[in-house]
């Protein structure tokens, strides 16, 4: 793994953490800096990414998170995974099986319980998009990767 | 690289903003919406190969930018669109809750700008069907989001699409 990498994957860790911060910020933030042009903006953000159900949402200090019990799930594991580099630097996801496999759980949840099997519920929504966001993330750094594997080659070939 | 990049990414990136614009669709898909447009796309884009090479990460990226690039581009206009039919919107439904909290917080001049400022919107909203703070507000969210999740979908995409392994 080279420098570039590491530092690739050094600023992606810190814009995840930027992005977190921004799903908590209801929850540290006075309850009117949502309603303030800059929290308006990023509630709106928020929005393109999220339906935002409070009935499928968190509440932290009795306030809403920015995105659901799921999304919430995908990038809790997203970051937890993304230390994973760190600790194990030469590993790397070598078959697709993992993140096909990851997906699964999503996917059953949202059948079964808009099939009507059970009723809806926030932990197993963040269980799902956290084994989602786990595997995501080590295809991504995997990919980043594979880009400067490309930009070596062809700047050998030429 | 030629032509052919354009059109898949045009195509799933519609498909994208009209699957935001449906309700309760958005529900399931959450964040994963661009993403599988970016999927499509590179599925798309593979087919329009004749040989069965795998896919770059520079190819993909920028198919996964321009999913994106799109989506936010036509979820904008169907936002737009939808307004001007309508002259209402969600901003305009919730802005009577929003005053209400902000003057209960008694937060002076800041809030006051705050109102005026969406005041301003929703009386061109409800009044012309367009406001162009609004439209711009609007597109800068969406090509941030979209772009972003355009390029991570397209990471990801290109581990699916080519059928070696990623480090082959």
């Amino acid at each position: 793994m080279n420098l570039r990498t590491v530092h690739i994957k050094f600023i992606f860790i810190f814009f995840l953490i930027v992005w977190i911060c921004g799903i908590l910020s209801p929850a540290f933030l006075p309850p009117y800096f949502t309603k303030l042009f800059p929290g308006f903006f990023l509630d709106k953000l928020y929005s393109l990414v999220c339906h935002q159900d409070p009935a499928k949402s968190f509440f932290i200090f009795g306030n809403k998170l920015e995105v659901c019990a799921r999304c919430s799930g995908i990038y809790a594991g997203g970051f937890i995974f993304s230390l994973v580099p760190l600790f194990l630097p030469r590993f790397r996801p070598q078959r697709r099986v993992w993140l096909f496999l990851s997906m699964i759980p999503m996917a059953a949840d949202v059948l079964l319980y808009s099939s009507g099997f059970y009723l809806y519920s926030k932990w197993i929504a963040f269980a799902t998009g956290l084994i989602l966001g786990s595997v995501s993330i080590l295809y991504i750094f995997a990919g980043i990767e594979d880009y400067f594997i490309e930009l070596k080659l062809s700047s050998n070939v030429q | 690289m030629s032509n052919k990049i354009y059109l898949p990414p045009l195509v799933a990136g519609f498909g994208a903003a009209v699957l935001t614009t449906i309700p309760g669709v958005r529900e399931f898909g959450c964040c994963l919406i661009v993403p599988l447009a970016v999927f499509t796309a590179l599925l798309l884009y593979r087919k329009t190969l004749n040989h069965d090479t795998n896919l770059t990460v520079k190819t993909s990226l920028l198919i996964g930018f321009l999913t994106g690039l799109f989506a936010a581009l036509f979820s904008t206009f169907f936002d737009v669109l939808i307004t001007l039919f309508t002259h209402s919107n969600d901003f305009v439904a919730t802005l009577p809750q929003t005053e209400q909290l902000l003057n209960s917080f008694n937060l002076g001049e800041a809030a006051k700008q705050t109102i005026d400022l969406m005041e301003g919107m929703a009386n061109q909203i409800t009044s012309t069907g367009f406001s162009l703070l609004y439209t711009i507000f609007i597109l800068v969210s969406n090509l941030i989001v979209d772009s972003i999740f355009g390029l991570l979908g397209g990471i990801i995409g290109r581990m699916i699409v080519n059928r070696k392994s990623p480090t082959a």
